[in-house]
């Protein structure tokens, strides 16, 4: 596996690099580069399998690379110390990311599921396309989604999710069209990333869009959704539902 | 008697008003009936072209929106009669028609202020047609000027641009430079626009690129004809382009010379709009004194102005950046004033929507009286009877006016008392609660800190150990251990509780970080029994005692050394009992840390959360034992109301 790493920080590079020799040595670093104009430069030169690229790098983002590089046909592996809305958007588009310090143990598991997934990169651009339009949303907010499923990569509209079904580690997405997907992601993932002002955790199970309410039931406390699902809302989340429902 | 006196005085008061009330409304009365009879002037003016320069007159000088439009429609009804009777050729035909398309123009106006925006296209293309027949250029240009507006507030650039191009050709043909200017600027706000929404990266540079040369055009000649305020408009509008770029250096520049030529002009809307933006980069950077005094100046003018976007805009920078230098109680009241004014500007559109339904409901009726008045005095020619009923129906109005004053007064002096009492009762509930919100953040700030500065600082001083001793594996896996725990306790500083679970690990990584550093043998056991998924507790309550157990316990000293976490729900309790077989604490000791700073800290956040919840703290919530207490080592016990998240 061929590889490059683009980051500003020497050390980083480095560190990387040379946990990279110590635990992967079947990965080869064939350059590393300090801004995109270099990375560009590499990727157009070799025939990569991996990007590590950093997500702050000095006047430019990580991201900028798509700007010069608009169908990737490379695994991308962001970087990044501590960057709460980058990595929501990173999350919601199925990238893989590595915080820094680098974990080595991370690094491992991310590199061999890469390679069981092989072929799983066909969906980089649709991915990347996510990732691009949830970083230029205006409103910050998370509007696509890709999500992984058991028949592979399937990208959503976030308007589109009516509610989200939770049960242990699976999440059942029910669209307003009456479509279904089953995500390996649990619930509580999903309440990260979606707009906190939209879509609501009523119950442990249950994520709803506000928008598909149609009624709210007092006595029994559920809500009757616009497709006649009724959804429970637990005690402790009624009065912040209330909340929510009066402002709407 | 004191009561009675009052009484009356107050009597006298009411009955003083309410004259006051009869009195205006006559000089009301007697007002609008002088413009009942300039009215009638109006309609016994012979001529249509004097009944049309009156019109336009009253039509200029009219600011209110109930009253101009009638003129404005008599005005309309004039020139489109008289331009059908005449022929093209005829001298008043071009007089006509110039009037008529003023009428158009100002129902645009009114229609576009309404929201009615195919009404308000309509007018605006039939003046434009007006215009073309006239050869009237500068006019056209205006038109087309507006129509780019409708479509801009319409949020259809590609139509806006169109018609800011079609301005912008006349305005260069007839060398009209300010509107020349202002065009380039509001085609360079289209493309910034374009640019914003786009999302194919190439096509958005492209258009960045086009709002850019705009922008440049029009300060260009904004510098040529010496525009002060127009050169101070385009470097903030490119200072904007800079922004939404990324490049917050190169737009600090720009919003820099915007303001300082703001300042010079005195212009304080300009002045308020650049401040603020400046502020709030500043605050990105980090720069929190510059940020403050900017954005603070901003929020001065805004209110001092009453410019109600830019209070919002500023209060809620200034939340963030007095958050940020822990100046909680300032930050609360910014974000108090950030919701009223967001609210208010919500109601103001509410009230807008209102006020058109109601100006449109009084608008028929006014239209249809006057047609009415019409028909009857083509009945009625006698002039006596017309005053006769005139009288008449002036003394039904002022009786039934009168009535309506007192009936009015009434209201509104019960809704005075009463808002008035509700008001204070809001305000001191308000004041109670920041006091409060701010005591507890301040309390809340203190704890959580205090656990981390000589915990971090002494951890990397052991990593530093690792590095001089040259392992190099050690070094790799306390470094990750260690950045593990402070991401995990920034996050966990951001809320106010979290799920058992998180605690958890929390503490398993605390605990496997510290046994490197130690070199200690002993084992770490968590008994859990409640959903640790569902559970939720304030975090760092529990890591002091953890931490307190491998350092002071002497574990070294004993066999088969052990701390044992066990966690269980009880009834509406949650028990945590932290347990260590070390060689316990002497009484004496026990006693001093019985009313040390860190136990009165932990006592205080529990009863804390039991306020929170509403429930009374019991003095058995908290407990330390040792030996001679109990058998070996020592045993901390804190009992929690037992909160789920769901």
């Amino acid at each position: 596996m061929k590889c490059i790493i683009v980051d500003d920080d020497l050390n980083c590079i480095k560190a990387l690099a040379g946990i990279i020799k110590d635990y992967l040595p079947k990965i080869e670093i064939v350059g590393t580069a300090a801004n995109i104009k270099e990375a560009v430069k590499l990727i157009n030169a070799n025939h990569l399998d991996i990007v590590f690229l950093d997500v702050e790098i000095q006047t430019e983002t990580g991201f900028d690379l798509f700007k010069y590089i608009s169908a990737p046909n490379f695994e991308v592996i962001f970087t990044t110390a501590h960057e709460k809305y980058a990595l929501k958007a990173i999350k919601s588009s199925c990238f893989d990311f590595l915080l820094k310090p680098i974990e080595i143990q991370e690094l491992v598991n991310t590199i061999n599921r890469l390679e069981m997934q092989k072929g799983a990169a066909a969906d980089i651009g649709k991915r990347t396309n996510v990732l691009l339009d949830n970083l230029s949303s205006h409103s910050k907010k998370v509007e696509k989604l890709a999500i992984p499923t058991k028949d592979g990569m399937m990208f959503i509209n976030v308007k589109d999710i009516m509610y989200l079904e939770g049960d242990a580690k699976y999440t059942t997405l029910h669209l307003y069209n009456k479509e279904r997907y089953v995500s390996s992601k649990n619930i509580g993932e999903f309440e990260e990333l979606l707009d906190a002002e939209t879509f609501f955790r009523c119950h442990r199970s249950w994520i709803i869009n506000l928008n598909s309410i149609v009624k709210y039931l007092k006595n029994d406390n559920r809500v009757l959704l616009s497709d006649d699902t009724l959804i429970d809302v637990s005690t402790r989340k009624k009065d912040e539902f209330l909340k929510l429902f009066n402002r709407i | 008697m004191q009561t009675e006196t009052t009484y009356i005085t107050r009597l006298t008061r009411t009955l003083l008003l309410f004259l006051f009330f009869v009195s205006i409304t006559l000089h009301l009365l007697s007002q609008s009936s002088k413009r009942d009879s300039l009215k009638k002037e109006l309609k016994l003016a012979t001529h249509d072209t004097i009944r049309c320069k009156i019109l336009s007159a009253l039509i200029d000088s009219e600011f209110d929106v109930k009253i101009w439009p009638v003129y404005n429609a008599e005005l309309e009804s004039i020139c489109s009669d008289n331009l059908k009777k005449l022929k093209e050729g005829d001298p008043l035909y071009i007089f006509y028609m110039g009037n008529l398309s003023s009428a158009y123009a100002n129902f645009g106006y009114l229609k576009k202020q309404q929201g009615n925006i195919p009404d308000a296209l309509s007018y605006a293309l039939k003046g434009l047609k007006l215009q073309e027949k006239l050869n009237d250029k500068k006019g056209k240009a205006a038109t087309l000027n507006n129509i780019g507006f409708i479509y801009k507030s319409q949020e259809k650039p590609a139509k806006a641009l169109e018609y800011f191009n079609q301005c912008l050709a006349i305005q260069e043909e007839i060398k009209d430079k300010a509107g020349t200017a202002s065009s380039f600027n509001n085609i360079g706000y289209i493309y910034h626009y374009q640019a914003v929404q786009e999302k194919n990266i190439n096509a958005k540079q492209t258009l960045f690129e086009k709002a850019m040369t705009f922008h440049k055009k029009s300060l260009n000649v904004q510098e040529e004809i010496g525009n002060k305020r127009g050169i101070a408009l385009s470097y903030y509008n490119i200072g904007y382009i800079f922004l939404d770029r990324t490049d917050s250096i190169t737009a600090s520049g720009y919003f820099n010379k915007s303001l300082q030529l703001y300042t010079e002009l005195g212009d304080r809307r300009g002045t308020e709009q650049t401040l603020s933006v400046i502020g709030a980069l500043q605050s990105e950077k980090g720069q929190n004194e510059l940020a403050r005094k900017n954005v603070e100046k901003a929020l001065q003018i805004a209110r001092e102005d009453g410019i109600a976007q830019g209070i919002v805009t500023a209060s809620k920078t200034l939340a963030k950046i007095y958050s940020r230098s822990g100046n909680w109680k300032d930050a609360y009241r910014m974000e108090v004033l950030y919701k009223q004014m967001s609210d208010s500007i919500a109601n103001e559109k509410n009230q807008k929507d209102l006020f058109q339904k109601s100006y449109q409901y009084a608008y028929d009726k006014k239209v249809t009286a006057d047609s009415i008045r019409i028909s009857s005095e083509k009945k009625m020619s006698e002039l006596k009877l017309q005053k006769e009923l005139a009288i008449k129906n002036n003394l039904i109005i002022i009786i039934i006016s009168a009535i309506l004053t007192l009936v009015v007064f009434g209201v509104l002096l019960v809704f005075l008392l009463r808002s008035n009492r509700e008001r204070k009762k809001a305000y001191q509930k308000l004041q109670q609660q920041t006091e409060l919100l701010v005591k507890q953040s301040r309390q809340i700030a203190k704890y959580q800190s205090q656990m981390n500065p000589h915990f971090i600082f002494n951890a990397l001083n052991s990593i530093q150990g690792f590095v001089v001793n040259n392992e190099k594996e050690k070094t790799l896996q306390q470094l990750q251990a260690f950045s593990k725990l402070m991401r995990q306790t920034l996050s966990n500083s951001d809320c106010e509780t979290i799920s058992l679970q998180t605690e958890i690990i929390y503490l398993q990584l605390y605990v496997i970080f510290e046994k490197e550093r130690f070199t200690n043998k002993f084992d770490f056991v968590i008994e859990c029994y409640a959903d640790r998924n569902e559970i939720e507790l304030p975090p760092m309550l529990i890591q002091p005692f953890v931490e307190n157990a491998l350092k002071h316990a002497g574990l070294n000293d004993v066999v088969a050394p052990v701390v044992k976490l066990s966690i269980r729900a009880n009834a509406d309790l949650l028990e945590i009992c932290i347990y260590d077989n070390g060689n316990g604490i002497t009484k004496s000791k026990s006693e001093i840390i019985q009313n040390s700073h860190a136990i009165s800290i932990v006592k205080s956040r529990i009863k804390l959360l039991f306020e929170n919840e509403g429930r009374n703290y019991e003095e058995n919530y908290f407990s330390l034992r040792s030996v001679p207490e109990i058998e070996s080592g020592t045993e901390v016990i804190i009992k929690l109301p037992l909160i789920s998240k769901y």
